[in-house]
């Protein structure tokens, strides 16, 4: 533990190529990953869910109702959001049922990321409902 | 035409509720919607002085303008910034005034000669008056297939059907058209397009076959209005313009978008509100323009009303013979009965039995009310520049209820057919209007108008909205519900203990069908709010999680450097 300080202050280019190289190969190592794209999307799904919950009713708020009908840019991409989620339920439901097949994770996060999973579906099917999901 | 500068501002403390402006925005002519639906606004008769005769009201203009500046004293400045009205009796204007201000920026007052008010669908009443211009000259059938009339335009209605579509259909709003509501409204100028190209960009799909049920329709509207515009190969505004306008000395009337600078008249600007005061707002344009985009003055509809109840003359002019302003205001499609029903361009309004015919109109922010008596030869107009709650409609209502236009609704008597529980339970259920949206974000405004049916006491029904509105109704016949106060009907079609369809007097732009279980409120709001909680609490406990677990290796990589230092 003592070396550790001395290790991270190794400035030559040596090391920085080294520090790169991890960096990169983590990046890669994620992406790649499907328990981690996984995980990934259902955090995501959530923040894009409610996001376009608070987005909708901020542009609704800030720019009036009429943007409902004239679109401005600030509502196009308000109701690009719908796609986005619904996009992210199907890959968190997918990543879901891998989670079962290979046993990602603990008992509980594979539980949680099908709640959150079921969450999306439900969401997306109000979504569909209220005509967001169509154009 | 002189327009008071208005103000660009967006007002985010509009006090009209966001559910009523989502369920009347793009809704030209339906402007009831947001309302609940089917309460007359006229107060009791003892408030105004009590119901006075036809010949009482309307002959003494004096006393018919003292009523009306009662009526208006209580909604300019509250309810409305600015008003204008036309009341004719035949081919008399009796009463044309102006209330309020037309510009609250640079405080204009309304006047009815000179102030000009978009008044939204109730030109639509124009556009079925050109299509009727046209049969009576030969050029148009009403039950000929429209595609027939669009030879190589680009526009043309599918075959989606074995039947049809016929400009009977177009005037009824029964062409089985899918809703938009959106009659392609911009708020640029520039953004206007040619009615052809709107029409095809715009085509909705046919989701009913035609004649069958009605479903408000701005496309068709606009479809009517390009068919006369190539029937007499012209525009339809220049059409409007030479064949109606001028034959009624319409001079500050157009259906331009925006409004020629050289237009007689002022526009009035439209107003939203700020706390207990208006704002003028940024005007929008109508691009399925025969569908909405009129702008005119009191006295310019009080023309137009009064050729219409003068046998289609005015002046020396004659707009329409005499058969076909009968035509015109005669029944084209019933939907029930017992209930309001369709001339060609006009509803019923009110008793069904007492032959008045109206029309409401709303832009954004303008909205106005036309109703005609032909029994008596009253019209009575009515335009405000806000969108109010209460709407243009409620003083129409408050006149006709003041005049024997109509009688007197009395006390419903109940059915003495046994079984009135049994029936209430059949058709209760949660039911969802014909015209509204059925795709896209405007779907919503679907869910928020849903009427809910329930089981009363005493064989009664209760209706609710969403809004909070609560109504009872008594069984007069089976299956038959009258309002407590007022001349609403509930009529419903059963086929088999199943409720097919359902008609509400008040309500003639639609009708209401049962909404599936899982499309209810309930199941929406249960579902929309269980999501988004669950979404919360998830990014809750992972924001806490990595706090916690930075938080840990935190503590865990200073243990050892606090046990070497010590």
């Amino acid at each position: 533990m003592t070396e550790q300080p001395h290790t991270q202050q190794q400035t030559g280019p040596s090391s920085e190529h080294d520090a790169h190289s991890r960096l990169g190969h983590g990046v890669k190592h994620r992406l790649t990953s499907l328990p981690w794209l996984t995980r990934a999307a259902g955090i995501v799904l959530s923040g894009v869910s409610l996001g376009f919950v608070v987005l909708f009713v901020f542009v609704l708020e800030t720019e009036g109702d009429l943007t409902l009908l004239t679109r401005p840019l600030s509502m196009q991409v308000t109701l690009s959001l719908p796609f986005l989620v619904a996009a992210l339920t199907l890959v968190t439901t997918a990543g879901s049922l891998l989670a079962w097949r290979y046993r990602y994770w603990s008992l509980a996060t594979r539980i949680h990321q099908t709640i959150l999973a079921l969450l999306g579906l439900a969401f997306s099917w109000q979504l569909w409902t209220l005509g967001f999901l169509t154009p | 035409m002189r327009r008071p500068q208005s103000s660009t501002r967006n007002d985010s403390t509009d006090r009209t509720t966001r559910r009523s402006f989502l369920a009347g925005l793009g809704s030209l002519g339906l402007a009831g919607l947001g309302t609940s639906p089917g309460q007359a606004s006229a107060r009791s008769d003892a408030q105004r002085g009590g119901s006075q005769s036809v010949g009482g009201l309307f002959t003494d203009s004096e006393e018919l303008e003292a009523f009306v500046d009662d009526v208006m004293a209580d909604r300019i400045g509250t309810t409305t910034p600015g008003a204008t009205i036309a009341i004719v009796s035949g081919e008399t204007p009796i009463l044309t005034k102006g209330y309020g201000t037309a510009n609250t920026d640079v405080d204009a007052p309304v006047r009815a000669n000179e102030t000009v008010f978009r008044v939204g669908s109730v030109g639509k009443l124009v556009t079925y008056t050109a299509v009727m211009q046209g049969v009576e000259q030969g050029v148009l059938d009403l039950d000929t297939d429209v595609n027939s009339y669009l030879g190589d335009s680009t526009v043309s209605v599918p075959e989606t059907y074995d039947d049809p579509v016929t400009l009977r259909h177009l005037g009824t709003h029964t062409a089985g058209f899918e809703s938009l509501l959106d009659p392609d409204i911009v708020a640029d100028p520039a953004a206007v397009d040619s009615l052809e190209s709107v029409l095809v960009d715009q085509q909705p799909e046919r989701i009913r076959p035609p004649g069958e049920l009605v479903g408000y329709s701005n496309y068709g509207a606009g479809l009517a209005g390009h068919i006369v515009a190539r029937a007499h190969d012209t525009t339809f505004e220049d059409y409007v313009q030479s064949e109606i306008f001028e034959p009624l000395e319409m001079t500050h009337s157009t259906f331009a978008q925006p409004v020629p600078s050289d237009q007689p008249g002022t526009l009035a600007a439209p107003h939203i509100r700020d706390g207990e005061s208006f704002l003028p707002a940024d005007d929008v344009y109508i691009n399925m323009r025969a569908a909405g985009s009129l702008s005119a003055t009191a006295t310019d509809m009080a023309a137009f009303m009064q050729a219409h109840l003068s046998d289609g003359a005015f002046g020396d002019g004659q707009i329409l013979d005499a058969e076909t302003v009968g035509t015109m205001h005669s029944r084209h499609h019933v939907r029930h009965p017992a209930v309001t029903n369709w001339r060609y361009g006009f509803h019923e309004y009110g008793d069904p039995n007492a032959n008045l015919v109206g029309h409401s109109g709303a832009t954004v922010n303008f909205t106005s009310y036309l109703l005609l008596a032909p029994d008596h030869d009253i019209g009575i107009f009515v335009a405000y520049n806000s969108k109010p709650s209460e709407l243009p409609k409620a003083v129409v209502d408050e006149i006709v209820a003041a005049s024997d236009l109509q009688t007197v609704p009395t006390e419903p008597t109940p059915t003495a057919e046994p079984g009135s529980r049994e029936r209430a339970e059949t058709v209760a259920g949660e039911y969802s209007l014909s015209y509204l949206p059925q795709r896209g974000p405007l779907q919503a405004i679907d869910l928020l108008e849903h009427l809910t049916v329930e089981p009363a006491t005493d064989g009664r029904l209760r209706t609710t909205t969403l809004e909070g509105t609560a109504r009872q109704w008594i069984e007069t016949e089976p299956y038959m519900y009258e309002a407590i106060r007022g001349h609403d009907v509930l009529a419903f079609e059963v086929t088999d203990g199943e409720v097919d369809v359902l008609h509400m007097n008040s309500e003639p732009t639609g009708v209401y069908q049962p909404v599936p279980s899982h499309e209810r409120q309930a199941v929406t709001g249960g579902v929309l709010g269980t999501t988004v909680a669950g979404f919360g609490l998830s990014l809750a406990g992972w924001a806490g999680q990595s706090v916690w677990q930075r938080s840990k290796r935190h503590r865990d990589d200073d243990t050892p450097d606090m046990e070497v230092a010590e």
